[in-house]
């Protein structure tokens, strides 16, 4: 598997863990729109160098960020400074043929939030079977409807 | 724990505690050699650099964000005497202190968003509450513990001074402060780094002892994992404070 992610450094080797599953995640889009660049892994999309203080050898840098809570990933939204408003968060299902996933919290036993590692093939276009959510807030608040009704 | 970042003014910080991450932490408390409490949150990880907000707090506005009682952004400008933007980039690091406009709680553009909660789920961050609020326990037994060691209120002062800054807030020291010794302190000044400068009534240290002991007993009765005094003494404080 591992030459499916060809541009990525020596030190990065796919979990264990990793499998195809198809999971519903929310993604926040930083062009606000559901293309290449807001589905494009941080270490790709830093121009594949590490920032100070990255772990070379920590899966997750390669990874896709994704949260299967939409409370975590609007959590992750209001806390970082790099996403415009109206936030713009997007959904879809974690498809075999973009990439194995692997929930964060199964290789990292401290971790009991709901981020999803999605490593991303070269010719991965996840971007193309996600949807965006027009009102995430709203979008929430019925969640939170749904939950306690459930 | 790992360590984070070396501050001159504060010392070196260690992670104490993450309390939301992505592939990095990015909401997350520190300590430092003293055991003090900060805050921090990476609000930026891009080609750019890093860039980190950290501000002192302590274990009750903690525990206020993760039961959703206090917005992300107002429990980081809280405490304005320790605010500093932290940029690290492959040329260096930069450690800027009360950074006006980073911290500006209308017109920042690190803070967390304004309004915004943790939203935190019923039971999802109970470890993390009954950590934090275990500092705030212990820290009730210390002054507890020191009221009736000593015997003379200079060393009473000394002691529980050190312990409550190293422990706490300034604005839950005050609080402790009045409702532990109640009615015995007529004045505090507190200022960042400075000693407390108190007035005592006269009153003598047995019967200072003795309702210290009863306050903290019957706190300590009430409630196995949140410490706090009766709501009488409190009144009784602050028309004595």
């Amino acid at each position: 598997m591992r030459k499916l992610f060809h541009m990525y450094p020596e030190q990065f080797e796919i979990p264990d863990g990793a499998h195809d599953e198809e999971i519903l995640v929310y993604r926040a889009c930083k062009t606000q729109k559901c293309d290449m660049e807001s589905f494009t892994p941080t270490y790709v999309e830093n121009g594949c160098i590490f920032l100070e203080g990255d772990d070379p050898t920590n899966p997750g840098l390669y990874s896709l960020s994704t949260y299967e809570n939409p409370r975590h990933i609007k959590r992750f939204v209001i806390m970082t400074s790099e996403y415009g408003k109206p936030y713009k968060i997007a959904k879809g299902l974690t498809i075999s043929e973009c990439g194995p996933v692997q929930r964060t919290r199964e290789r990292n036993k401290k971790r009991r939030d709901s981020h999803v590692d999605w490593w991303i093939y070269p010719e991965g276009k996840p971007y193309e079977k996600f949807n965006m959510i027009d009102d995430f807030d709203s979008y929430l608040e019925e969640n939170v409807k749904k939950e306690g009704l459930a | 724990m790992n360590k984070f970042l070396e501050i001159e003014k504060i010392g070196t910080l260690e992670v104490d505690k993450i309390l939301f991450e992505s592939y990095y932490p990015i909401l997350f408390t520190c300590v430092n050699e003293k055991r003090e409490l900060f805050l921090c949150l990476c609000c930026q990880a891009n080609r750019e650099g890093k860039k980190w907000l950290i501000t002192r707090t302590s274990p009750r506005t903690i525990i206020k964000i993760l039961t959703n009682e206090i917005t992300l952004r107002e429990s980081f400008t809280q405490y304005k005497d320790i605010q500093f933007t932290v940029f690290l980039n492959p040329e260096g690091t930069q450690i800027i202190a009360n950074n006006t406009s980073d911290w500006d709680y209308h017109n920042s553009l690190l803070l967390p968003d304004e309004g915004e909660f943790m939203d935190a789920e019923k039971g999802e961050f109970d470890e993390e509450i009954a950590y934090y609020d275990k500092q705030i326990c212990d820290s009730y037994e210390k002054i507890g513990a020191s009221k009736v060691a000593f015997t003379s209120f200079d060393e009473i002062f000394c002691d529980y001074s050190i312990e409550i800054k190293f422990k706490e807030g300034y604005s839950i020291d005050t609080q402790i402060t009045k409702q532990v010794f109640n009615s015995f302190i007529r004045s505090i000044n507190i200022e960042p780094s400075k000693k407390y400068n108190m007035e005592y009534h006269n009153s003598s240290i047995g019967e200072m002892e003795i309702r210290v002991k009863n306050n903290f007993a019957e706190s300590r009765a009430k409630s196995n994992t949140q410490c706090s005094f009766d709501q009488n003494d409190t009144n009784n404080l602050n028309a004595a404070a």
